[in-house]
């Protein structure tokens, strides 16, 4: 990624405010906190509420075993990305945050995040480590007023698992949303009664490809009523370099009660611009000028206390229809054919290999506390085109800083369908995650 | 003579007074006893799990009535961050790893205790039920009232609960939770560990009836009351930002 022109000046920033934090951390206590603190029975509280620095830290081992899909059209025979079957990883987060003013109206807030790649032959020039900022920002608030300045991860609208309008920071993969660690550099101001939000973003950054400059700005309108909100959102920007025009998003949401153990929620967005390519039956290509919608409805429920049930339908116009699928498959292999050199790799920025279907239904199952300490999740992701993502994750929990994961994953369909074209036919991944 | 009289008249008065007080009442009034409006609280959960302890959680727990009211994890490391918001009929749940507000359902259970989220976060039990004063009897050695409970509506977490509230001191002693069709699924024992609420509880034992040897402890290890908190601490999006 490019180094982002604002970076350098807030990083200089947040550093002071930082240092100035730890400095005057002993002297941040309000005095109601201070009486409560003497009437405190367990020696323990204080150490919790007393306000300095507050820190959450994550460390996860991983072990990841896969079989490479060597029919995959963007991967044939493995030769191009040149996956190996396994892989470990390290991956570690650490979060610190602190107020700087008695009051409360001052904070800043920083998250690190680590990754270790450990690979017997890496190619050459090949990244096995990465360090990042995720999150660096500043935040002031004061009554119904909310400023926050910073590199920050930003989540807009209530559907789990797609989010049409969760655009102004993204996830890379709509199936693992926490996945999505990297926050954008944005500006934020927002102001809020009990009934009603109102936000104003600004952020640079964003393009198609995760790369570039331009400059984005958006608005939301949230409205918080008994049993129910709702959302309107606005999301622009500048046009990218070759002088297209940004996909302007509107979008609506609402999540209410719905039944006494279930929630329902709702996401709607229209784009102004389908930024999918399409082609005809002899490879020429096609540009819709249209407007795209994307909506995602779905509901939670609860069955016991433990046990719970989530539906997620989810709606892309921009998706293919069997013929265009059909063609898109059929210039992607007279690309490949012959097949290219590493220096032909990047023909790919031209296509979209994820959301090719138009409509997808997900279903989620989950059971928590079973023998005491398992949770588990089963999943099905099934496309238009036939294709689907069956998943199964089990989080033992060995102690309260302690847990092993466990997830296996299948991916099913045929050469032209769009699961069907993952890079690997089935994961297996182990993991030890620790807290602290 | 006449001191003799007058007392007779304000006892006489006092039992009638008691005597008189319908199940709703008594609800309430225990209700109001047990009210932490403006508090700030601090909270242990502890799981059991075959008679042995599997899991402890502590809380901080932010209260503006029965309306507003803000539970911000501190322990374990695990569920650090997470925060449940009650504002009405609504309740949301912040979950730092995927950064989202998701609106939760007031069945679901409290962190996988067997306490539900309504157990924890709505604290009045005059709003959502009808109570009916069955009489007394002896519980534990107190004489105590017997109600029935039964939900104003389908999407109270409950359909009935049967009540025991000490009758001299109206101290909520036991309530007993049955399902739609009858069943017994849950028993919440109130006890009085500590002087924190003078005679008041300050202990809350559930244990699952349906369920064996499944059982969820509550306690308050600290109380401060008269407290006034920003007027964005009880707001859905202020979760996500003072994350």
């Amino acid at each position: 990624m490019k180094p982002n022109i604002l970076f350098l000046p807030l990083t200089f920033i947040l550093i002071l405010v930082i240092a100035t934090s730890l400095l005057f951390a002993g002297e941040v206590q309000t005095e109601e906190e201070e009486a409560f603190l003497t009437e405190s029975e367990d020696p323990g509280f204080e150490e919790n509420i007393i306000r300095g620095p507050a820190m959450k830290g994550k460390i996860d081992l991983s072990l990841l075993v896969r079989t490479i899909n060597k029919e995959a059209r963007y991967n044939p025979n493995n030769e191009l990305l040149d996956l190996k079957e396994s892989r470990q990883t390290l991956e570690s987060s650490l979060t610190l945050s602190d107020y700087l003013n008695n009051s409360e109206s001052l904070r800043w807030l920083t998250k690190l995040y680590g990754y270790r790649l450990f690979e017997s032959d890496l190619e050459e020039g090949e990244d096995s480590d990465e360090f990042r900022f995720d999150e660096l920002f500043v935040d002031w608030s004061a009554r119904n007023w909310f400023l926050s300045l910073g590199k920050r991860r930003l989540n807009w609208g209530p559907a789990l698992a797609f989010n049409p309008v969760n655009v102004v920071v993204p996830p890379r993969n709509p199936l693992s949303p926490d996945q999505q660690t990297e926050g954008h550099p944005l500006f934020l101001i927002s102001y809020s009664t009990d009934l009603i939000t109102m936000e104003l973003i600004a952020t640079r950054n964003y393009d198609r490809e995760w790369y570039g400059q331009y400059s984005r700005w958006g608005t939301r309108f949230a409205l918080v009523l008994d049993e129910m909100d709702f959302g309107l959102y606005c999301f622009n920007g500048e046009q990218y370099e070759d002088g297209s025009e940004y996909a302007q998003l509107l979008g609506v949401s609402y999540s209410g009660n719905f039944l006494s153990d279930s929630t329902l929620y709702l996401e709607a967005a229209s784009f102004s611009q389908n930024e999918r390519n399409y082609y005809d039956k002899s490879g020429e290509l096609i540009i819709k000028k249209e407007t795209v919608y994307k909506a995602a409805i779905g509901s939670n429920t609860t069955i016991d206390g433990n046990t719970s049930i989530l539906f997620e339908y989810y709606y892309n116009s921009a998706g293919y229809n069997e013929e265009e699928r059909k063609n898109y498959f059929k210039k992607v292999d007279s690309i490949l054919t012959p097949y290219p050199d590493t220096t032909q790799f990047g023909v790919f920025d031209d296509f979209q290999f994820s959301e090719m279907n138009r409509n997808y239904l997900l279903i989620s199952f989950r059971k928590s506390d079973i023998w005491e300490k398992l949770e588990i999740v089963l999943q099905l992701l099934a496309a238009e085109d036939g294709s689907s993502i069956a998943e199964f994750e089990g989080d033992y929990n060995l102690s309260d800083y302690y847990k092993i994961l466990t997830s296996l994953k299948a991916h099913n369909g045929d050469q032209n369908s769009e699961f069907g074209n993952s890079q690997t036919t089935a994961e297996l991944k182990l993991g030890l995650s620790a807290s602290f | 003579m006449k001191k003799l009289c007058l007392t007779l008249i304000l006892l006489l008065s006092t039992t009638l007074a008691f005597a008189e007080m319908s199940g709703d009442e008594i609800v309430r009034e225990v209700d109001d006893k047990m009210d932490r409006t403006g508090s700030l609280s601090k909270l242990e959960m502890k799981v059991y799990r075959n008679n042995k302890l599997r899991k402890t959680y502590e809380m901080l727990m932010k209260s503006e009535g029965d309306e507003k009211i803000l539970i911000d994890f501190l322990y374990p490391p695990r569920n650090k961050g997470e925060k449940y918001l009650k504002v009405d009929d609504s309740m949301w749940i912040y979950r730092p790893k995927i950064n989202k507000v998701i609106r939760i359902s007031g069945r679901s259970s409290f962190s996988g205790s067997d306490f539900s989220n309504t157990d924890i976060l709505s604290v009045r039990l005059d709003k959502d039920y009808y109570s009916k004063l069955l009489g007394t009897e002896q519980y534990k050695e107190v004489e105590a009232y017997k109600l029935e409970l039964t939900a104003r509506s389908e999407e109270v977490t409950y359909a009935k609960i049967i009540y025991w509230v000490d009758k001299e001191k109206l101290i909520p002693l036991k309530r007993d939770f049955y399902t739609i069709s009858g069943h017994l699924l849950k028993t919440l024992v109130l006890e009085r560990q500590s002087d924190l609420f003078d005679e008041m509880p300050d202990t809350f034992i559930m244990s699952s009836v349906l369920e064996k040897d499944k059982t969820s402890v509550m306690k308050f290890l600290n109380y401060k009351g008269n407290q006034s908190f920003p007027v964005e601490t009880f707001r859905q999006s202020s979760l996500k930002k003072n994350r």
